[in-house]
């Protein structure tokens, strides 16, 4: 495969050197010398060069060999280099003479009319970049040939009233060296032409600084011709586009110009030749020459074209309307939109790019909604956990608070006996004898009695505590012991007994510790008060927990008065109560705390009066 | 040396009744200790001297109630109050069914001793002015009617004559009888006897 696409691309080439071969062969290249009076930087001589090679290349002919010689005659004057030029040409091309010459400026051509016998006598000379005034008529033969260039000031008067009607002044602004007062004739000979539209004031005299101040102080209906300003009226030199730099921007009124050169600078416009089209012109001369046309033959008909350039950014300036530009105006450095220079593009790319943004847009949207929510979420859910705790510990505040009195009491027993304890011991101590095992037995006694209270402060700062407690695996059995002995005093105060049916083994679950002791607490506690407010004689609370499959269940039973229909039906709701007391959220609490552990809180139908609840909660092995 | 006071003590925590007891043996006194106040109704009567310290908070009924009980037992044991929380309610109750005193636990030595010292006191003055009573009845009993109602009409401030007529026997035999009810009541003088008799409750008579 590899080896195959090689020899396309082998076979390819080959056919293009075989091509270029025959070319080659086939047609005698004519040779054409373009000699430019002025350095090849020059924008001018670049432009009109640039439209004279393309020209030539344009065909037919094709395959013309085009050289270019530049005289530099601004740095190098021709008057003491035209003899090292001469030289210098003639050995160059000797053996590869022009069969056509072209002379781009005044001094070239003159230059080659001087050597006309021995510098490529005969050779056809076409010339370019010259008015019509500056072409030495006198001094041509048949052989020389070429189209005057036009640097008409009427043109730009007209294009002046075209883009502000109301002008009827014109300032022209011209320098003061000699090539540039020989243009002012020609200029006040075509201002007459157009005198009844408007009216001239010639500021030809000027230095730079004056000309600076008068331009910033011209009135409405005024424009400026700006035609040229090498020197100054002070003597200073100067490239004239420069000059334009420097005015324009000071200027109350805008400025048009003769000159393409200047296009660029700080003039609206003008309706002038381009220096392309004066190559182009030249150009067609020289092809017209090669096909074997007489050289005066060949510019008969030929005009030299003016087109109508305006900077689109001086247009703006000064507010200038678009529209009024003739057809065909060549606009410059309008900066074009988007939508104007790739419109296709534009159309595709913004048509991609705005269902690209549509869908990250869309999938930003949906990612934030997603986040957004799922933060909601989860801040209600972390707040809903927050305020159950809360809530749980307030019940359980609660709770501890209706216990308060018999906790103190229960707290109370084993301090007042240790005091007791303590006390009959220093007596003891006092005596001659002491029985010490009486003292070992009753310091026991002290310790045993401390411990205990300390249990119940345990106890009773563990319901109080707050926060997330985590599941552990803990005996159901022992915490239903250790929240009876919390409830001793409350079960004397109401006068209940507690018959606690448990069995010996442990009964193992994963759960919160805290929050069972309040369901334990909280169920037990109910049974208490309902068989205080019933009053009736026998009060028991039968705490049962058993076994039973994969639950643990606890039934909690008193004698009280029952539960109502109604009630039962309200039971669990948070805030319901039928107590006196207490907030009312217990049931409601513990409901949550046994199905957050994967159980159940109901309440039973007691067959003999009173009150079941029924506590589950799954066995670990359920769990697991 | 007067025989050692009893002191009774009811609570249902074996904590505290024990080393109540420690304590109160320790300053020298009986102690029996009973956790339910239906063990201590159960032992029957006490002769001696002492009085009882009750815990008023106790399953199977409160203090107050045992108080009740031993009141309608006749037992004249002075009862000394112990609360864990001091209700007033439960004092002042307790203080109006003749408890002695009140007293909150943790109790200080010092301040239940000298509590039970001043009920043993009151309970050993009640006992004595009881047994004076007692004795002073008996020897009222072994008075015969006549002697007994020549006695009534002596008490009543009745001259010999006045009870002669009121009786209708001799005045003679009045002075016979008179006689013998002051041997037999061990009474000096008239007066003394109005005193014996007033302590024992015996009625008066008004002769004229």
């Amino acid at each position: 495969m590899l080896r195959a696409t090689a020899s396309v691309l082998l076979v390819v080439l080959g056919c293009g050197m075989a091509s270029a071969q025959t070319a080659g062969d086939a047609v005698a290249a004519k040779r054409v010398l373009a000699l430019y009076t002025d350095d090849r930087l020059l924008p001018a001589v670049q432009q009109g060069e640039e439209g004279l090679r393309a020209g030539l290349e344009a065909g037919p002919p094709t395959g013309i060999e085009y050289f270019g010689e530049f005289f530099q005659a601004a740095r190098f004057p021709m008057a003491g280099h035209d003899e090292v030029m001469h030289a210098y040409l003639l050995a160059k091309y000797r053996d590869s003479p022009p069969d056509v010459l072209v002379a781009a400026g005044r001094a070239v051509l003159l230059f080659l009319l001087d050597h006309r016998q021995t510098l490529f006598p005969g050779t056809p000379i076409v010339f370019l970049g010259l008015s019509e005034d500056e072409v030495p008529r006198d001094r041509l033969d048949a052989s020389v040939t070429g189209v005057p260039g036009s640097w008409d000031l009427v043109p730009a008067v007209e294009l002046a009233l075209r883009l502000q009607p109301g002008t009827t002044r014109m300032v022209v602004i011209n320098g003061v060296s000699a090539r540039e007062q020989e243009l002012v004739a020609p200029l006040r000979e075509a201002a007459t032409r157009v005198a009844d539209r408007m009216s001239f004031t010639w500021l030809a005299n000027r230095t730079l600084a004056q000309l600076k101040t008068d331009v910033a102080a011209l009135p409405r209906g005024t424009a400026v011709l700006f035609v040229s300003q090498f020197e100054d009226a002070a003597g200073h030199f100067y490239r004239s586009r420069d000059v334009v730099e420097m005015l324009a921007p000071l200027s109350s009124v805008p400025f048009y110009g003769l000159y393409e050169s200047q296009i660029g600078y700080g003039l609206v416009g003008g309706t002038m030749q381009t220096w392309n089209t004066v190559g182009q012109v030249a150009a067609t001369l020289v092809k017209r020459i090669l096909a074997g046309d007489n050289p005066q033959a060949a510019a008969e008909g030929l005009e030299m074209p003016v087109s109508t350039i305006v900077d689109w950014r001086e247009m703006k300036r000064w507010g200038l309307d678009e529209t009024r530009l003739p057809p065909d105006t060549d606009i410059r450095f309008k900066q074009p939109t988007l939508w104007e220079a790739y419109r296709t593009q534009a159309i595709i790319f913004t048509a991609v790019g705005v269902a690209q943004l549509m869908l990250i847009a869309a999938l930003a949207v949906a990612l934030q909604r997603r986040r957004v929510a799922e933060a909601t979420r989860l801040q209600a859910e972390v707040k809903a956990a927050q305020l159950r705790d809360e809530l749980a510990h307030s019940a359980r505040v609660t709770m501890m608070g209706e216990l308060a009195t018999t906790l103190a009491h229960e707290i109370n027993q084993p301090l007042a006996a240790i005091l007791s304890n303590a006390q009959a011991t220093r007596r003891w101590l006092k005596a001659d004898h002491p029985n010490l095992d009486e003292v070992r037995a009753t310091v026991d006694d002290i310790i045993a009695d401390d411990k205990r209270a300390g249990e119940i402060i345990h106890r009773m700062r563990a319901l109080m505590k707050k926060g997330d407690h985590k599941p552990q695996r803990i005996d159901l059995a022992q915490a239903i012991r250790d929240v009876a002995a919390l409830l001793q005093g409350e079960l004397i105060a109401a006068d209940v007994t507690l018959r606690l049916d448990l069995p010996p083994e442990p009964l193992p679950v994963d759960a919160d510790e805290v929050a069972m002791q309040q369901v334990l607490l909280n169920l037990m506690m109910n049974g208490i008060q309902a068989m205080k407010e019933a009053g009736g004689r026998i009060r028991q609370l039968h705490v049962h927990a058993a076994r039973a499959g994969e639950s643990v269940v606890v039934t909690v039973h008193d004698t009280g008065k029952g539960i109502s229909e109604e009630t039962r039906a309200r039971l669990f709701e948070p805030f319901f109560t039928t107590k006196t007391s207490g907030l009312g959220v217990g049931l409601a609490i513990c409901r949550r705390i046994a199905e957050a552990h994967g159980g159940r809180l109901e309440v039973g139908v007691a067959s003999t009066g009173g009150a079941t609840f029924l506590f589950s909660l799954p066995t670990p092995e359920a769990t697991s | 040396m007067t025989t050692p006071a009893t002191v009774f003590v009811v609570d249902d925590d074996a904590s505290v009744r024990t080393s109540l007891s420690r304590l109160l043996r320790s300053a020298g006194f009986e102690v029996e200790a009973y956790a339910l106040g239906e063990q201590f109704v159960a032992r029957g009567p006490f002769d001696g001297v002492g009085c009882v310290v009750l815990d008023l908070m106790m399953p199977g009924g409160s203090g107050t109630e045992l108080q009740q009980r031993l009141t309608e037992l006749s037992s004249d044991l002075p009862v000394v109050f112990l609360s864990g929380h001091g209700a007033v309610s439960d004092g002042v109750r307790a203080m109006k069914q003749g408890a002695v005193d009140f007293l909150t636990k943790p109790v200080d030595e010092e301040v239940l001793l000298a509590t039970i010292d001043a009920a043993v006191a009151r309970h050993r003055a009640a006992r004595a002015a009881r047994d004076e009573r007692d004795a002073v009845r008996r020897r009222v009993e072994t008075l015969t009617p006549r002697e007994h109602e020549v006695m009534q009409c002596v008490i009543g401030g009745a001259l010999n004559k006045q009870i002669a007529a009121h009786l209708g026997i001799a005045e003679g035999t009045v002075k016979l009888h008179r006689a013998r009810a002051m041997e037999k009541m061990g009474a000096a003088s008239v007066a003394d006897l109005v005193r014996l008799c007033d302590l024992a409750g015996v009625e008066t008579t008004r002769c004229s």
